[in-house]
């Protein structure tokens, strides 16, 4: 039981680093496959100024499939990103996960300069599918930076 | 010589020198001459619901704390102790029923009154006039919810400043309760006019790629969008009562629903208040931009979504859908828009190019000058010299610019 708990577990975990790698290669579509039918994407900061938790995008998968698909039609940062994850924090029910994991993400210009942008945690749902893969019933950065040196059309 | 310091053949209200844009002298004349003379807005009245809430901000560097009393009324002070001028309060927000300065503990009422001293025996062989000691008031006035302070006694009322310019608002504004439910902020590393002209004129509508399929006008040569200029440099444009986002062009068909008053679905309406501010509408949202210049080369810009107050669920998520689509932090256009005024401000500061052209003249379709003209001619007023040429005849902004 306890291997098949940590088999789950370390899957779980695989599927979160992998989240940030292929936003890092900006494998857009990839990433959006990493995604449940149903699931969301969020990023949010907490506003002192209004005293409690604002969106800064929050999209089901289809609406994030059209925003994510027209990435390349927009004049953008042209900085390269990088993510620094911790481990991610799993703790698995079933054919149900939950985790949570500390993030940090470069931005390095296309002169070199090489600057911390956001530091926030993932909160995650996941769902097991039939094939035994997981997918995102939600994956949310909640995001502590709240001033970014650009803003972004790409997911954090 | 350069040939790019050589003036444009256009009339001096057709052009400006980007120098007004990057010389350390003129923005700090700006500050004295602008920012301390001008209706400054500080927040939503929904940012201050209850007694006792308060909000900090800077006006013209100066630092404001803005908060409702016990009887309802909405005051500003300078955020500055009478004592040894520490700042009072040193929270952004928060609810307070008085205000203890942190270092030696003098204790200010709502209304701004000393209340007390620590240790008061002390300035007994003195005797210390408290009434004379409260927190400096500001003025402070409000429309449609919207709060500005004004650190000049003699401005005129805050009304009078905005004229007519406020008739577009006033139904989508005032006939309902609103309220703040999305707000951020970025220093955005250009002059804070760069950020104003970029709210302003609608040529740079092309640069979105949201835009070009929405806004079928921003390509075309009319539009049912006017341009629309008012005294005090103030404009905005608008249609009279004509749908102008076609969103379905775009397959962005789920973000309609909870007009505001007064509005078509999908009608946009665009304000830009001298100096700093923009109220811009799309049907169901109000995006408020609120710039702080920090310095020439810099600016802190708060951006506020503002919706109907007491919207169920559903409600508020098409409105914080519309907001966040186009104007968040990871929205489609907010990011374009920065790229563009950092790029101006880092080609500015090098001087290769000296002029910034905005000689467009359509008979007020949205893509016009006209508004860009009319707000340097506000700039120059205050400002006592031409944008085009800030520096009379010299060429050098050695030339004392003073306040």
């Amino acid at each position: 039981m306890t291997g098949a708990l940590d088999h789950d577990i370390a899957a779980v975990q695989r599927i979160v680093l992998q989240t940030a790698w292929l936003l890092d290669d900006e494998k857009l579509a990839d990433w959006i496959a990493l995604f449940d039918a149903d699931g969301a994407y969020e990023i949010t900061s907490y506003s002192p100024e209004l005293q409690r938790w604002t969106p800064w995008w929050s999209q089901p998968l289809e609406l994030l499939r059209k925003t994510v698909s027209e990435v390349p039609r927009h004049v953008r940062d042209p900085a390269k990103r990088l993510h620094v994850l911790s481990l991610p924090m799993v703790e698995v029910s079933g054919d149900a996960a939950r985790s949570e994991t500390p993030f940090a993400l470069y931005r390095t210009l296309p002169t070199g300069e090489s600057s911390l942008y956001m530091v926030g945690t993932y909160h995650d749902d996941l769902r097991r599918f039939g094939d035994g893969s997981w997918r995102y019933v939600r994956h949310c950065a909640r995001a502590h930076t709240r001033m970014l040196d650009a803003f972004t059309h790409l997911p954090v | 010589m350069n040939p790019g310091h050589i003036p444009p053949s256009l009339p001096p209200t057709h052009y400006l020198d980007n120098r007004i844009f990057t010389d350390p002298a003129i923005f700090r004349a700006e500050q004295e001459n602008i920012f301390a003379k001008t209706w400054q807005f500080v927040c939503h009245e929904s940012e201050l619901a209850k007694a006792g809430d308060f909000r900090c901000t800077q006006v013209a560097g100066k630092p404001i704390v803005v908060v409702r009393d016990e009887a309802g009324a909405v005051r500003s002070f300078y955020n500055v102790c009478r004592h040894r001028a520490a700042e009072v309060v040193r929270t952004e927000s928060g609810n307070a029923r008085s205000f203890t300065c942190f270092y030696h503990h003098w204790n200010y009422g709502l209304d701004g009154q000393l209340r007390a001293v620590a240790k008061p025996e002390g300035y007994e062989a003195v005797g210390l006039d408290k009434t004379k000691l409260g927190l400096v008031p500001v003025r402070a006035e409000l429309v449609f919810g919207f709060v500005f302070v004004n650190l000049d006694d003699q401005a005129e009322p805050l009304v009078q400043f905005l004229g007519d310019v406020l008739e577009p608002l006033r139904q989508p504004l005032g006939d309902a309760p609103l309220e703040v439910f999305h707000f951020h902020k970025a220093i955005v590393k250009t002059n804070w006019k760069l950020w104003q002209d970029n709210n302003s004129e609608r040529y740079h509508s092309m640069l979105h790629a949201i835009n070009r399929q929405t806004q079928p006008w921003v390509l075309g040569k009319t539009s049912p969008m006017r341009l629309r200029l008012f005294p005090h440099g103030h404009s905005g444009y608008w249609s009279d009562g004509q749908a102008t986002v076609a969103y379905e062009r775009g397959g962005y068909d789920n973000i309609t629903g909870g007009t505001l008053p007064g509005l078509q679905d999908n009608e946009m309406r665009v304000v830009n208040f001298f100096p700093d501010l923009m109220v811009n509408i799309r049907s169901n949202v109000v995006r408020v931009d609120r710039m702080i210049p920090l310095d020439e080369q810099s600016v802190l810009i708060e951006w506020r979504g503002i919706g109907l107050k007491g919207d169920d669920e559903a409600t508020r998520e098409v409105r914080q859908r519309h907001h966040n689509m186009f104007w968040g932090p990871a929205g489609r256009n907010l990011p374009e828009d920065l790229l563009a005024v950092e790029s101006q401000y880092r080609s500015m500061k090098a001087d290769a190019v000296r002029y910034s052209i905005l000689a467009r003249e359509e008979n007020l379709n949205p893509t016009d000058d006209a508004n860009l003209r009319a707000y340097y001619q506000e700039w120059e007023r205050l400002m006592g010299r031409p944008a085009s040429a800030p520096y009379g005849s010299s060429a050098s902004p050695t030339a004392e610019v003073t306040a």
